[in-house]
């Protein structure tokens, strides 16, 4: 491989410029400590020099006074001398270190002939007082002349007076002696002071050399030169370290050069590896780059978010780990040249890659998921094209088909192959005329799309409607390119809006039209009305009996029941006139234009009388009777609601006023209404007000005359007046609000007797209405128990009143409710018994403890024997069914009499006292038992 | 007494270096030193007597006889100079002096150290010892070293001086007279000379009545200095092993003691001494003579 070395020439310039520098401080540093080390050194030779010449003084002075015992340490000093000498030689030395030494050099070799010279000079003296004393002896006659010569030897020294000793000592030599003892004496006298003066003369000659030898000049010669060397050293280290420290000084300049450089060229990279990490960052591909190792040296945020990764650690950091770890990424990879991977979380990738330069790769992955989905796209589209019910026929600008699809060739009957290239109009059916298709095409033009319903001819000829969407495809430009049409065959679609168009209008049942398409009939003949005034009536039929048909017989008999007054019914119209069935076991009749109203009424006797002939319903003969409203357009209403609504009304007036009737309807029954609304609004606004109260009328143990309770009355006082239960009970029970109204009443009472009960001392029981509607409400044990609870009031103590009415519904779920009632511990009783459909029956399936036989009874007891009989019937059965029975509208003593006679348990009526509030029935029960107890008495 | 007011100190040992010493040993014994092997160190210094020849003049290479007595090796550390004309500075120098001198090991250098070299073992020691390996200084060293070690110890006077032990009554006598008479002057110190130069015949012409022609090592220490005063001037040679020499001077021309002291009387003293002064100052002589573990004792 070829490798770009570049040679930074400037960088190697300095960098040898800074080794450079830096070796020369090394060596000037070093100089500088070397010249310190020689200084020290030579000024310690110098000082070994001058110490020995200062010894040699010291025993040149010894030797010359005779005091040397031995020449050891000379010898010693020699020795120095030499060592001195011989370390001169292996180094440097200056001149006058070595001239010095020369000095003392020759001063030692002086020393050495002085040595020898005052030796033999002492061996010669050293004997004269022997001969002297041996000449004394002997009587020599030059004794005295010897004694003078030793004398003036001793005492003169050195200055002696040379001239004078020679003469007397040839004197000496020259006198005669005659004895030959005392020649020879006179001769070693001679010969030894000969010798002693020869050798002091070498001693002094030697000596004068040795002091001639001006070693102290030497060494100061030496000393200044050495200081001036010393000087010269200093002056040097000075010019040294001014050197040292210039070289520092262009040293760190040129550090702080090449730092700056080094600095700048490290932003300059630091700038470059940002600038790529940045443009990197921005790619729209992911980034991923590998060094020779493997080892991941650089990917970009889009590489670490294709791969599902947040930040770079959690990605495998080498080629191996990769590998190692593909699966964690990777779910699926083609092998196809695109390489394509669907990673872990779903995108897909195209992954391309490259060796780089040193040996490392590159890889590059881009998001193709898009492309992916736009492939699975268009294939979903081509199977949709394949497979779809519509047709599909596109065409080039020029209007030749290009394309059909199989749909298009099912639908027109013309193959692919027979209509390429061909105009669209070969389907055209004729039926269209020119301005359509001007329409169509600039519809197309401005709008770009077009859809409308079209006939069009098969290729067998048959002409069939179709629903046409033709879309035009335009380039960039803005030109059209392409038509697409797309067509749907409305053969079938058209019938199946003609049945749902009917379904719409008409019962599915009865097939007679719903009350839908009778508003619309209602609302034209209105409408017709007021174009041309005529009369027309709305009758408005509801079967008496087809709830208690439907829920006893099933839905099926029901249906059949329905079916059956439709036939008839259907016989009894005219064909301009309307019969509907509005809803369940409702009809409506309009009879449109009738010459006058008493019509109607003829209409309306027909159809009763014909409903009321009995039904074979599923083999059984059930008779179910009518009862109709009839309303009056224009004169009731003219608006098609209102006139509806009053029929319905006239329709419940026929059915409250007995069925199997007609009514027609009256203003008097719209006040009716009216009132009623008014009532509601007042009564909600009383419960929540709180403007309600109870009245309780007294129950009397008849045999016994004592006081059996209470029976509990909702009262409503009112602008100074009560308005009557029988009022706002129905309104209650209408509106709902009986539920709150009945557990007001019920936590109210049984509070209050409660209290009385615990006051007076008493145990009275007490009678309070349920309504039906409370049962239908939610009313139940669990409320029951709620409110006993919290008044603790004695559940035995407490009496439902319910209606006959509640029990004929028969119901199971009714009886349930009303053993729930039971099982709480309270009686329950039958209120107004006699009115309804009194049986038996019911009095023995469900749990009654009491019966209350209706006031109506009691009034007509003193004057309608039947009314006596009656009475006397409930109780025998009450009595032989365990119940008891409580009269009530007891007004006479003649009417208690005649109930005392039948052994009636209880009474209540206002022969004992009116419905008091609690205030007056507390005294009213005070005065009765004062009463109660005088009659006793 | 105080010893250090007595012109004659107590010898001592030097420092030396026990590897070079051995070292030393083995070459001052090795004839190898000499042209054909004849002679060594040893051959004329021979260190179970004296350290000397028992001859006036030793042989050399092919029985050449040397120009002066051969002086004694012991104590030679504590010479002035070394050689009767102070020839070599001191003991290494020595060395080369006999190995080139034709009359004593008639060789060079560089031929003694070939001939060395071809001991393997004995060229390991010297590069144990010595940086160099073998060489004419590393030589030179070894037998320096070796003869540095070579001082006799606690000879009988030494210990009497120090007061350690008895000295008789003759020596002691003969000590007086030594330094009575004057010979003290210059046999003086701890080697009782060696530390300086004297003239043979202060009194009296020592040659003229020798009876023997002049010859050039004769004229001693001049052959060095070339000076005229220094001519018959020779080292005083050390009197701690005289006692035991066989002849005596630098020519060899006395072949006993007390004829040595005689001559020393007459010639550097201009006396003549009693047969009991020169017994004595003999005796005295005897007293110096130490230990050495060379020496037969």
């Amino acid at each position: 491989m070829k490798r770009n070395v570049k040679i930074n020439l400037p960088v190697i310039g300095q960098c040898l410029l800074v080794v450079v520098l830096t070796a020369l401080m090394v060596y000037f540093f070093r100089a500088h400590i070397a010249t310190g080390e020689r200084q020290h050194e030579q000024v310690s030779h110098l000082f070994d020099a001058k110490s020995i010449d200062a010894k040699l003084d010291k025993f040149a002075l010894e030797l010359s006074v005779g005091s040397l015992r031995h020449f050891d340490e000379l010898q010693q000093l020699d020795r120095t001398l030499q060592q001195l000498v011989q370390r001169q030689q292996t180094r440097q030395a200056g001149i006058e270190y070595l001239a010095y030494l020369r000095l003392l050099r020759h001063k030692m070799v002086l020393m050495e002939q002085l040595k020898t010279q005052a030796v033999g000079m002492r061996n010669g003296l050293t004997y004269l007082p022997v001969v002297l004393d041996e000449m004394v002896a002997s009587n020599h006659p030059q004794a005295l002349l010897g004694s003078t010569i030793l004398a003036s030897l001793v005492t003169s020294g050195q200055s002696l007076d040379e001239l004078l000793l020679d003469t007397r000592i040839r004197t000496l030599a020259q006198a005669t002696v005659t004895e030959p003892e005392h020649a020879l004496l006179s001769r070693r006298f001679v010969n030894h002071i000969q010798v002693a003066v020869d050798y002091y003369r070498q001693v002094r000659a030697t000596r004068q050399e040795y002091l001639a030898i001006n070693s102290k000049e030497a060494f100061a010669r030496l000393y200044r030169a050495q200081m001036d060397l010393h000087g010269a050293q200093l002056r040097q280290t000075r010019t040294l370290s001014e050197q040292l420290f210039g070289l520092a000084v262009v040293l760190l300049l040129m550090l702080l050069f090449i730092l700056q450089r080094l600095n700048k060229a490290k932003n300059r990279a630091l700038q470059a590896s940002q600038l790529l990490h940045d443009a990197i960052e921005r790619l729209q591909e992911g980034f991923a780059l590998y060094d020779s190792e493997g080892t991941l040296m650089l990917t970009n945020q889009c590489w670490l978010r294709h791969y599902g990764v947040a930040c770079r650690t959690q990605f495998p950091q080498t080629l191996n780990e990769w590998q190692l770890r593909h699966a964690e990424f990777v779910h699926e990879q083609s092998d196809t040249p695109q390489r394509l991977q669907k990673t872990a979380h779903g995108r897909w990738l195209q992954i391309r890659h490259a060796r780089t330069e040193d040996g490392g790769y590159v890889y590059i992955s881009v998001d193709v998921t898009e492309f992916k989905e736009v492939e699975a796209e268009l294939k979903t589209a081509a199977a949709v094209y394949q497979a779809t019910q519509e047709g599909i026929m596109t065409t080039n600008a020029n209007l030749e088909i290009t394309a059909v699809n199989p749909a298009f060739t099912r639908i027109t009957g013309y193959p692919e192959q027979e209509v390429l290239g061909k105009k669209p109009n070969l389907l055209s059916s004729g039926r269209h005329d020119k301005r359509f298709y001007e329409h169509m095409w600039h519809t197309l033009e401005t709008k770009g799309e077009w859809a409308a319903e079209i006939w069009n001819r098969r290729k067998d000829g048959t002409i069939y409607p179709e629903w046409l969407a033709i879309s035009a495809v335009e380039d960039e430009q803005g030109q059209v390119q392409q038509y697409i049409a797309v067509l749907s065959d409305m053969t079938e679609r058209k019938e199946q809006e003609a049945k749902i168009a009917y379904q719409a209008m008409y019962d599915a049942l009865t097939g007679l039209p719903n009350r839908r398409l009778l508003l619309d009939r209602i609302c034209q003949d209105l409408k017709q009305i007021e174009r041309q005034p005529h009369l027309s009536a709305l009758l408005f039929i509801d079967l008496d009996r087809f709830k208690r048909i439907n829920d006893t017989m099933g839905h099926d008999a029901g249906d059949n029941l329905l079916l059956e007054v439709a036939n008839r019914l259907n016989h009894l119209v005219r064909r301009t006139d309307t019969l509907a069935r509005f809803g369940g076991d409702e009809f409506v009749l309009l009879l449109s234009q009738i010459s006058e109203v008493e019509d109607a009424a003829k209409v309306a006797e027909k159809i009763l009388t014909s409903l009321a002939q009995p039904f074979n319903i599923n083999g059984f003969e059930v008779i179910s009777g009518a009862s109709i409203g009839i309303a009056i357009m224009p004169d009731d209403a003219n608006e098609q609601q209102e006139i509806l609504r009053r029929a319905d009304l006239a329709m419940y007036k026929a059915k409250e006023s007995g069925r199997n009737q007609y009514h027609y309807f009256a203003p008097s029954m719209q006040q009716q209404v009216n009132r009623r609304v008014e009532l509601e609004q007042l009564l909600r606004k009383a419960i929540a007000n709180n403007e309600l109260a109870v009245f309780y009328q007294p129950i009397i143990e008849l045999q016994t005359g004592q006081l059996y309770g209470f029976e509990a009355l909702t009262r409503w006082p009112h602008h100074d007046q009560f308005i009557a239960p029988d009022e706002f009970i129905p309104v209650a029970e209408e509106s709902g609000l009986i539920s709150e109204l009945g557990e007001w009443m019920l936590m109210r009472s049984t509070s209050d007797i409660a209290a009385l009960n615990t006051k007076l001392g008493l145990d009275c029981c007490l009678s309070a209405n349920i309504s039906s509607q409370q049962y239908r409400l939610g009313f139940n044990a669990t409320t029951l128990r709620h409110i006993l609870r919290q008044t603790g009031f004695k559940p035995a103590n407490l009496a439902l009143e319910i209606t006959e009415s509640i029990l004929l519904d028969d119901d199971q779920a009714i009886l349930a409710w009303l053993e729930g009632l039971r099982a709480t511990g309270a009686h329950l009783s039958i209120d107004d018994f006699g009115t309804g459909y009194s049986s038996l029956s019911y009095l023995r399936r469900f749990p009654i403890n009491t019966i209350k036989i209706d006031k109506s009874f009691i009034h007509e007891f003193a004057h309608a024997p039947d009314s006596q009989n009656l009475v006397r019937a409930i109780l025998s059965m009450a009595a032989s069914l365990g119940l008891s029975v409580i009269a009530e509208g007891v007004e006479h003593v003649a009417q208690l009499e005649g109930l005392k006679a039948m052994e009636c348990d209880l009474v209540q009526g206002y022969v004992y006292a009116k419905p008091m509030s609690l205030e007056e029935l507390e005294i009213w029960c005070s005065e009765f038992a004062q009463e109660h107890t005088q009659s006793l008495a | 007494m105080c010893i250090a007011a007595e012109p004659i100190l107590p010898l001592h040992s030097v420092a030396t270096d026990e590897r070079k010493v051995a070292l030393g040993r083995q070459l001052f014994f090795d004839t190898r030193l000499s042209r054909s092997n004849e002679v060594s160190c040893a051959s004329c210094h021979q260190l179970a007597t004296h350290g000397a020849d028992k001859v006036p003049r030793s042989k050399g290479v092919a029985g050449r006889l040397g120009d002066v007595r051969a002086p004694t090796v012991y104590n030679s550390v504590f010479n002035i100079r070394q050689a009767w004309d102070g020839k070599a500075i001191d003991l290494k120098a020595q060395v080369t002096l006999p190995v080139e001198n034709p009359k004593e090991f008639a060789t060079t250098w560089p031929e003694l150290i070939a001939t060395l070299n071809e001991d393997k073992s004995f060229v390991s020691a010297f590069e144990q010892v010595y940086k160099g390996g073998l060489s004419s200084d590393a030589i030179s060293d070894a037998i320096a070293h070796y003869e540095r070690s070579l001082i006799t110890l606690n000879a009988p006077f030494d210990l009497w001086l120090q007061g350690k032990g008895p000295l008789s009554e003759q020596a002691q006598e003969g000590y007086h007279l030594f330094k009575y008479y004057g010979c003290i002057n210059c046999h003086q110190g701890k080697n009782v000379g060696g530390n300086m130069f004297a003239k043979m015949g202060t009194f009296g012409d020592y040659f003229g009545d020798r009876g023997t022609p002049i010859e050039p090592a004769d004229y001693g220490r001049y052959n060095v200095t070339k000076r005229e005063a220094d001519k018959f001037t020779f080292k005083v040679p050390g009197l701690r092993l005289a006692a035991r020499q066989a002849y005596f001077f630098h020519d060899g021309s006395e072949q006993s003691l007390e004829g040595a002291i005689d001559t020393m009387a007459r010639y550097q003293l201009g006396r003549s001494l009693s047969k009991a002064e020169l017994a004595a100052i003999a005796a005295f002589l005897e007293s110096l003579v130490g230990h050495h573990q060379e020496m037969t004792p």
